[in-house]
This record gives structure tokens, sequence and C-alpha cells, in this order.
């Protein structure tokens, strides 16, 4: 995707914000997390291998919410763990700050399990009216990573299931944390 | 000595590398029914055994050669006992064979093809737990309470050492430095340690230290430092820490850890079953207990979850998030449109039982994954050991069940695993399948999240079932989760285990199911029940089997059944969430006639420290027990198992939180048959223990208010001997 493009993406998803995104900052004065999470990745996440892990030098400093210009420019990085349904997730890092989005995911919904809701930020894209009409596709999450923590994150699909054609199902789960007698955070996205 | 023919075979496959133990030297005769499966129906095992040095008849003997591969090297780190155990620094392997009272020791596990590999070591009782290391093989034996040292030495393998132990030894884990093993006895609801140098042939030295635990402890680890264990319970959440464990007196303390905390009822703790094993990662930092939470939430989670619940080991404290009922969601605007009262948005969507009835686990320190053994499901799971909650991050799964029998639904092949040890390398798993007694070699994949498919399992019968083969029908029932008729997913053994039980009130709630139609089925907690029921049920404790099944009948709380198969049948709808699949009766009445014959021929009651003496405060006790006033036993008939089987109207108790009303109060005399550790009391498990029964029962049942306080410790002294 071009830096053309992204720009494009994020207009349109900042005029969404009222229904496309929730969250739970650390200072309701500093810019909306959400409004980080709109330049659109591409489909495909790089390999593990070729990619810097999210937890190097990461700052024990609490800083606050990345910007969306912080965020276009972020590197992309390596969970810990990325399982195959995760696959098209890609982990962005800007200071301590998290961003993961899954661009091609149809996403129901991403709910908090249990732990940290802290700095929590979620956003799914709205789906298309029309005649080109399709389900919401692009869920994001953005969160801070900090000694202390422990979260677990769900994202739903829709599939066939018991409700229907449109049964929320399991789609990935996010689980984070950096208890303190760890030396350095886990991320895990599967 | 007649010896089986597939260990005569054995011998050939000796290889000049290995370390020939002749081990005929030491035999005795050997029960060829035992030893070989001959298909004869073995009965019950003997119920009592007084676990003192006298009661040590016979000692360990071998029925075949055995090989092993030279011992490498000695103990990086303490032993965990499962039931099976690898050498450290070898691929030989040693299996805990309970039901053939024996053990199973094959050379090299990463080739074994046949069950002429296996050599036998048959056990003066059922072992339990072992481990080995070097030239030695510590195995715990049930029935007398053992713990047996047998050593490979000079080309034999011999007995060397056993202590006696408080009745039904099963856990087992031994000390980094091999000196101190310690022991947990489920019936007895002891822990015991053992100076494993001062073990002596005649069994003449007991234990350094014997502590009390709570309920079934079973699965026990110790950490690195010798100074610390670990035991999880098969009743209850909570664990038993034990520090000083290299000391002279351990202290014992209790450790609360959530089950499966991201599935709990917001603001409630789940009580737990199943938890016959743990493991501590290799900084010892982390404990992983493998168990099944009772209530669990989730779609149509009428039994619970499996969970593997991880405990931060320096602050006792478990390390999942609770569930949070109102945490921060975000629905997108089709979700909101769509979704039914049904939609559990902020609950796990993964599956509730990715492995069913947990029964064993390793940490498979190369990948940072842990392997459990589904005994209900006929699985191996791998899971992401980093992960708060490891059961919702499944990387990948192993099928061992195969060969499934067309009209019982159950595996005949890989049924039941329940023992798993990993190679030197950790690419190989290897599992014990406990109803249909085969050795599974499963190759695990380097990259357990990789897309590769797994390569092709390789499977050795060892032996056959020992009872005859509609009991062995009926044993395959009891342990397999899969056949949907039986149950709803989870096994009798999942709340009846070795025909146990769990300790659980359940909710018998009626309610519609999306199948049609409303029916009575038990679920864990009320908060399972739909809300639109607007009903939480009534109360219905886990029944104890074993040992309580030989009469006619009628069984059931209400004495509804007229039969055992007519109880099992009833189960059979009560189990799940909704109604019987489409099904023949014949099919029903197969399913509980085999279980019939199991229940009463393969469930083997726990060995107990009862003695043909009763002591003083026994005797007073059986005669207030026997007393007309007190009128004990004229329900309670000691000819027909302590129950008259006659549903008798009582005073209501006072309402359980939790629970609906009863309009009914008309309960089944039950047998007090092991009335002694299978506590909570009555049907809603309002009393907690004996004593508290007695002292509450204010002439509800029979006459109690006239005794004293010391004919009520007296009788309930008794109780517990029966």
């Amino acid at each position: 995707m071009s830096t053309n493009h992204r720009i494009v993406a994020i207009g349109a998803a900042v005029a969404l914000l009222a229904y496309g995104a929730v969250s739970l900052g650390d200072d309701p004065a500093a810019a909306p997390p959400t409004a980080s999470a709109t330049a659109k990745p591409d489909a495909e996440a790089a390999p593990l291998s070729s990619l810097a892990a999210f937890d190097a030098s990461i700052p024990t400093e609490t800083s606050p919410t990345p910007t969306a210009v912080e965020w276009r420019d972020a590197p992309e990085v390596a969970p810990t763990r990325r399982g195959p349904r995760a696959s098209g997730c890609k982990t962005y890092r800007v200071r301590e700050w998290i961003r993961i989005a899954c661009s091609e995911l149809v996403t129901a919904s991403i709910a908090t399990l249990g732990g940290t809701v802290q700095g929590n930020a979620y956003w799914i894209d709205p789906q298309t009216e029309g005649k080109d009409a399709k389900l919401p596709s692009g869920g994001e999450m953005v969160f801070p990573v900090r000694k202390g923590d422990r979260r677990v994150i769900q994202i739903l699909t829709f599939g066939p299931g018991y409700e229907g054609p449109l049964t929320q199902l399991p789609a990935i789960v996010v689980q984070e944390h950096w208890l303190d007698d760890e030396e350095s955070p886990v991320l895990t996205i599967l | 000595m007649k010896r089986c023919g597939h260990t005569a075979r054995s011998a050939r496959r000796l290889t000049s590398t290995a370390w020939l133990v002749t081990a005929c030297s030491v035999l005795v005769a050997v029960s060829q029914a035992s030893a070989c499966g001959d298909g004869a129906d073995l009965g019950p095992a003997p119920s009592s055994v007084a676990a003192s040095s006298s009661a040590i008849s016979s000692p360990a003997t071998t029925s075949s050669p055995v090989t092993l591969q030279a011992p490498a090297r000695a103990l990086e780190a303490p032993l965990t006992g499962g039931l099976v155990a690898r050498f450290p620094g070898t691929e030989s392997i040693v299996i805990a064979d309970e039901d053939h009272r024996a053990l199973r020791i094959a050379s090299d596990a990463s080739t074994v093809d046949s069950a002429g590999g296996f050599a036998t070591v048959q056990l003066p009782g059922p072992p339990a737990n072992v481990v080995a290391w070097n030239d030695t093989i510590l195995v715990t034996v049930r029935d007398p309470g053992l713990l047996v040292k047998l050593r490979v030495e000079g080309g034999s393998v011999r007995e060397v050492g056993k202590t006696p132990l408080p009745p039904d030894a099963w856990g087992l884990a031994v000390s980094k430095d091999g000196k101190r093993a310690v022991v947990t006895s489920a019936y007895a609801n002891k822990v015991a340690a053992v100076d494993i140098d001062a073990m002596t042939a005649d069994g003449s030295t007991g234990p350094v230290w014997i502590a009390d635990t709570t309920r079934e402890p079973r699965g026990v680890v110790i950490a690195a430092d010798g100074k610390t264990a670990w035991i999880s319970h098969i009743v209850g959440s909570r664990l038993t820490k034990l520090d000083g464990v290299d000391t002279s007196a351990a202290t014992v303390s209790r450790v609360d850890l959530a089950a499966s905390a991201l599935r709990a009822p917001s603001g409630k703790s789940l009580s737990a079953a199943l938890g016959y094993a743990l493991a501590l990662s290799p900084d010892g930092k982390r404990l992983f207990a493998p168990r099944h939470a009772l209530g669990a939430m989730g779609r149509e989670a009428w039994f619970g979850a499996a969970t593997v619940d991880v405990l931060r080991t320096d602050t006792a404290s478990g390390i999942a998030p609770l569930h949070q009922g109102n945490a921060l969601m975000l629905r997108s605007s089709i979700a909101k449109e769509t979704e039914t009262p049904d939609t559990l948005a902020n609950l796990p969507a993964e599956p509730l039982a990715p492995f069913t009835q947990p029964r064993d686990i390793r940490y498979r320190t190369t990948t940072r994954t842990l392997l459990v053994a589904g005994e209900g499901d006929n699985v191996v799971a791998e899971l992401d050991a980093l992960a708060l909650d490891p059961t919702l991050s499944v990387m990948r799964t192993y099928k061992i069940g195969s060969d499934v029998d067309p009209n019982l639904g159950t595996a005949r092949s890989g049924g039941a695993p329940s023992g798993i040890a990993l190679s030197e390398d950790e690419r190989f798993a290897y599992v014990f399948c406990r109803s249909t007694y085969d050795f599974v070699r499963i190759p695990l994949s380097t990259d357990p999240l990789s897309a590769e498919p797994p390569a092709p399992i390789q499977t050795v019968r060892i032996d056959t079932d020992p009872l005859s083969e509609d009991a062995a029908k009926g044993r395959r029932l009891f342990y397999d989760a899969t056949d949907r008729i039986t149950s709803g997913g989870l096994a009798c053994a999942g709340c009846h285990p070795e025909g146990r039980d769990d300790g659980h009130v359940w909710h018998e709630a009626s309610f519609d199911t999306p199948d049609g139609g409303t029916r009575a089925n038990f679920v864990g907690t009320y908060e399972n029940v739909p809300d639109l029921a607007k009903t939480k049920g009534f109360p219905r404790r886990t029944a104890w089997l074993v040992g309580r099944v030989d009469a006619q009948g009628p069984y059931g709380w209400r004495a509804e059944s007229a039969t055992l198969g007519d109880r099992i049948q009833a189960g059979m709808g009560l189990h799940r969430w909704g109604g019987l699949p489409a099904h023949e009766p014949a099919n029903v009445a197969a399913r509980s006639a085999y279980l019939t014959i199991f229940l009463r021929k393969g469930l083997v009651p726990p060995a107990r420290s009862t003695t043909a003496e009763l002591g003083p405060l026994e005797r007073r006790g059986k005669e207030v027990f026997g007393d007309a006033t007190a009128a004990c036993a004229s329900c309670h008939k000691a000819e027909t198992s302590f129950t008259d089987r006659v549903a008798h109207p009582l005073a209501a108790l006072p309402l359980v939180r939790g629970f609906d009303d009863e309009p009914k109060q008309a309960f089944k005399t039950p047998s007090l048959a092991f009335v002694g550790n299978r506590g909570p009391y009555f049907h809603d498990g309002s009393a907690t223990s004996l004593e508290r029964l007695i002292d509450n029962n204010k002439d509800r049942m029979g006459k109690t208010t006239h005794l004293s306080e010391a004919d009520r410790a007296a009788l309930v002294a008794y109780l517990k001997t029966l």
C-alpha cells in the first residue's frame, strides 16, 4: 500500500470514528488512540524471522498514545508468537505502544476477555453499503506494554454456525503480559 | 513359569548395544491372566491391605528379559512421575500399567514396533506413577500402599527397596539429587516423603514424614531446589504447597488457583476436577495445572471446560486475569444487529474442550509448549506455555484415537491416553493409552504452529484388556467422551474419575435447547443455564460409584431407576445439553449394558488402611450406629451395603444459595460404603464433613440429639471405617 493510499484511508477512517472505535485511554485529553489505527497495512504480514522482536529496547517509562503520524512511520515488529490464523495480522510498535492490525480479517467484534484495559483501543472498519456492500473487513487494537500488564483480547469473525450465517466465531486471541518476575514482555497472537 | 508369547519374542530383538538385563533369575510365578491378558475377568482387586511391612507379600517380578540403553548421565532436573517415564539420556521407557499390575519396559521407545519390544515386570499391586533414571526405577503401588525401588544391575532387574506408605499411593516426584521422593496417597489424603537411599528390601524403613492434605491428592512436582513441592487434586481447584520437603517435617499450605479464570462467571471462582498432573517450567517460575473447570462459561457449556491454569510460583498466584463481564468491547454494527441472547462475545469463543479429561502434562522445553493428554477425546494437545491461558492458545492437536467401533463410537486403538513422556530430543512424545493398552509414538513438529501436516503416529498394542470383551467395551465407553449417545462430550470418567467422584454439586435444570423441547440437563453452575429459563436447577451431588453398584436396584436419588442399567440410560439424557441425538433404543441399551459390566467388574475400590479389628472408639461408634434409638441401621442396613435402597421423605434442608427450592424431599438412602472420604455430603453438598453432618442432624435422620459429644465422635469414627 502506498503512502498516499494510507493517507486517504486515514481521512475515511477518522470520519467514521463515531461508531467504529472504542478506547479506554490513559489520558482523555491525549489524541484518541483510535486515530492511530488508521493506516491500512498490507494484507500479508512479513515472516517473523525477518522482523525485529517487539520487545527490543522497549522503554519502561510511560508515554502518551502515539499519533497517527507516528503509527504511519512505525516499523513492523515480531510478536513472541503468531499463529496461522493471524498470518494476515501485522504488529507495530511506537515506544511502549503496540498496534495489531488485521486488515483483511472480517471482524465482528473485539472484546477484552480479562486483564488490563487501561490504554486499550479497538477499531473495526465499517462495512460498506450499497452495491458493493461487504462485511466489516479489518480489525485493529492498540495497547501499551508496561510492566505489570496482563491482558487477553479476542477478535471474533463471522461465519456459519449456531446463529446462522453470521454467527460470531473465534478468529484471534491476543495475550500480552509483563509480570514483574519476567525480564521482558510476552505477546502472542494465535 | 509360562511366558507370554510376545515377551518371548522380545528376546530375539536385543541388540548388541543394549544393556541386556536378564531378569528371569529373580522370577516367581506370574498370573497368566494378568501378565498375558487372556481375557479372564479378574474382578475387583483386594479392597484393603494394611500399609505395613508385614502386608508386603510379594516382590516385584519380571516375566521376560529386559533391556535398557546404557544410562548416560546423572539427573539434571527433578523427576515428575507419570504413567510413562523415560530414563534421561536414553530412549528407554517404563510404563505403569495399572490394570495388569505391571511395568512395561522398552529398550528403545523410538523404534519399538511390536508388543515383543516391551518386557513386563510384575508388581505386588497396581502401579500408578513411575520415574526412572540411571539404573533405578521408582514406582508407586496403590494397594498395598508402597513405593518400590527396582534396580537394573549386573544384567538383572532386582527389587532393592520398598517403603510402606498410606494406602492408594499414587503421585510421585524425585528431587534433583535423587535422594528424596514425594508421594501422594489419593484416598488416604496424605503425602509422604521417602529417603530413597534408606529404602530397604524388607520394607522396614518408613517415610521421613507424612502430612495430611485435602481430598484426592494426585500429581506432584518438586522444585529444583528440592525444598518445595506442589500437589494437584482431582477434587477442588486448590493446590497444596509443601515447604521444607527436604527436612524432617514439611509445612503444608493450600493455594488458590482459579480454574479457567477467563471463563468464570464475573466475581466467581470455579471449582475444578481431574487435577491428575502438574508440570513446572524449566526455570521453576510457572506451574501448569491441567484440569476440568466445573461451571466454566461458554456456549452450551453444561460440563464446564478443559483448562490449563498457570500459577506463578514465587507469589503462589494464578497469572490468568479473571473474566470481566463488562470489560471493554467493540462490536461491529452487523454484530449488534444479528446477535442473540446466546451470543457470548465477551467470553472465550475457543472450544470448551480442546482436549477432554486432561490426564497428564509435559513441558516441551525446545518449543516452550505444553503437551496435554486428553483421556476423553483421545488426543494430545500442544499448547502455548507462554500464554496467560494456554487453553486459548492451542498450537497443534495430535489425534491418536482410531479404529472407531462402528456400534459404540469409541476408539479401539489409542483410547484414553493417560501418560506422556518426551524423547530426549523432544521430537517424539511417547504415550500410554489405558483403555486400549496401546503405546503410541507421536512425531512432534519442531514448529507446532507450522502448517505442515502431522507425521503419522505409530501405535503398538502392548496387551489385551484383562477383563472380558464386554467389560472391555464398557471400559472404553467409561473413558471415551466422543460417543454422542453416551454423553454430551464428557465421559463417565470426567465426573466419576476411577469410579469415585469430583465432589461437585451439579444443577439439574430444565430449559429449552436448540434441538427443541424442554429437558432436564446437568450444568456445572446456574450461570450456565440460559437466562430465559429463569431457573437455577436442583442440587445433585456427583455420586460415588465404585463399590456401590453391585445391588440389583433401585438406583437414582429418588430410587426412580429400577436397575443400574436404567440409571445409566437416564444419565445419558441428563449429561448433555439438550436431548439424546437420534438413536435406536438398542444402542442405548447396549451401552448401558457394557457400562454396567465394567462398573461392576472393572472399577477398583480404593485401598484403605482398615483392619479387621475396630479400635475402642470405632467399636463404640458401631454400638451407637446399631442402637435402636439412634436408628441409623434401620435405613442404612449393614447387610445390604448400609442402605435399604428406599426413598424416605425427610425434612427439607435449608436451601443452598444458587439452587432452586425442591418441592419433593424424598431421597433414597445412600450407601455408606466409603462414606469417610467422599464429602461434601447430601444431595446438595451442604454438609462439608461427617462431623458437621452428625452435629447438625437434629433428628432429621434417625435420632442423634441425645448423643453425647463423645458418642458423636465415636459414630463418626465408625462411619469412616465403612
